[in-house]
């Protein structure tokens, strides 16, 4: 065996599966869990109905806040799961509240009068507070500690077992 | 809803309260915290336009493929415009801003993201590449050709006689 050839050849190739492997390592498509860890964002905004209502108010409790819409049907997969959840963990302390997500006011209050709900949804005109929590799709679902920092991002539905274990922990 | 609600609140409300009062109202109803307080002072219009276009060509849509915010159409695009376009009026510098939707959405939302250190490892093959030609052909043309100058010639006593018959043949035209 030529080594000479062979050590030119490593030398050559060793980097590039190097760079490549660290490519592969990360999908590029995942969006980043940045907030995870820190403090949430404050926001003031209005619920459906017209009411004043402000993150600042539910510090020092478990907050969970979701962004939906209604013409995301994932979203309509978990409203179930959130209707469980605030059912069972509102008395426990836990806040839930959601945010509409580039939709209309008028359909979020109709299907949530058909679907029901036990928690406020907000308007979020201009999408400052998706923006502030870094949205980019809907259903997102931040879980706050009572501490107001961001303790689990979750992109998609979040099913029955992720939401139990996560309340389960900043309780 | 915004425009609706100020509409309304404008028809009752005296016109000389009305624009900073407006402004006051629609803050209430909706605002975010944001992380620092903007370095500059609010820039100029003209400013404050080129800086926008900028982050906006250089930012990506958060709900598209391989798009920047003013080359997409969608909403959640337009709405990440205008948010870059308030923060910039605000005095937020081009750094400031594009930190914060870094921070936010992670490297992925800059078009062209910060080189990292280890993307250098993707240039070693090249230059290995082109050393190693170099290298190749200086040193294969040495190994050939190892005297560059004119060759001595130095006629070999052994090979005399065949030499000698050779001339003579030329020389007799035969």
């Amino acid at each position: 065996m030529n080594w000479k050839v062979l050590a030119a050849g490593l030398a050559i190739t060793a980097p590039l599966v190097a760079v490549l492997a660290a490519g592969f390592g990360r999908d590029p498509k995942l969006r980043s869990n940045a907030l995870e860890g820190t403090q949430a964002p404050m926001f003031d905004l209005r619920t459906l109905d017209g009411e004043p209502f402000s993150l600042e108010e539910a510090r020092g409790k478990p907050t969970v806040v979701n962004f939906w819409s209604t013409w995301c049907q994932p979203c309509k997969i978990e409203h179930p799961v959130l209707m469980q959840a605030a059912r069972s963990y509102t008395p426990l302390g836990v806040h839930f509240v959601a945010v509409l997500y580039q939709d209309d006011a008028a359909k979020a209050r109709a299907y949530l009068q058909r679907s029901g709900s036990h928690w406020p949804t907000l308007d979020d005109p201009g999408g400052r507070t998706a923006i502030a929590y870094g949205v980019a799709g809907v259903p997102e679902t931040f879980f706050i500690d009572a501490n107001g920092t961001i303790v689990r991002k979750v992109s998609g539905p979040v099913s029955q077992e992720v939401m139990v274990e996560t309340l389960e922990q900043m309780l | 809803m915004i425009g609706a609600l100020m509409a309304g609140w404008l028809f009752c409300a005296p016109a000389a309260q009305a624009a900073g009062d407006a402004q006051e109202f629609i803050d209430d109803l909706n605002s975010v915290e944001m992380p620092e307080s903007p370095l500059e002072a609010p820039p100029d219009a003209a400013t404050a336009a080129e800086r926008t276009e900028r982050l906006q060509t250089n930012l990506r849509c958060p709900v598209c493929q391989g798009l920047s915010v003013s080359d997409s159409p969608a909403d959640a695009a337009r709405a990440m415009g205008d948010r870059i376009e308030e923060l910039v009026l605000e005095g937020y510098t081009e750094e400031q801003v594009t930190r914060y939707f870094v921070d936010r959405y992670g490297e992925w939302v800059e078009l062209e993201p910060p080189r990292e250190d280890h993307q250098a490892l993707f240039w070693a093959p090249v230059v290995a590449l082109v050393l190693g030609a170099g290298g190749i052909a200086l040193f294969g043309r040495r190994r050939r050709d190892p005297d560059t100058g004119p060759r001595e010639y130095t006629p070999d006593p052994e090979l005399a006689p065949w030499r000698d018959r050779i001339l003579a043949e030329l020389d007799g035209g035969t």
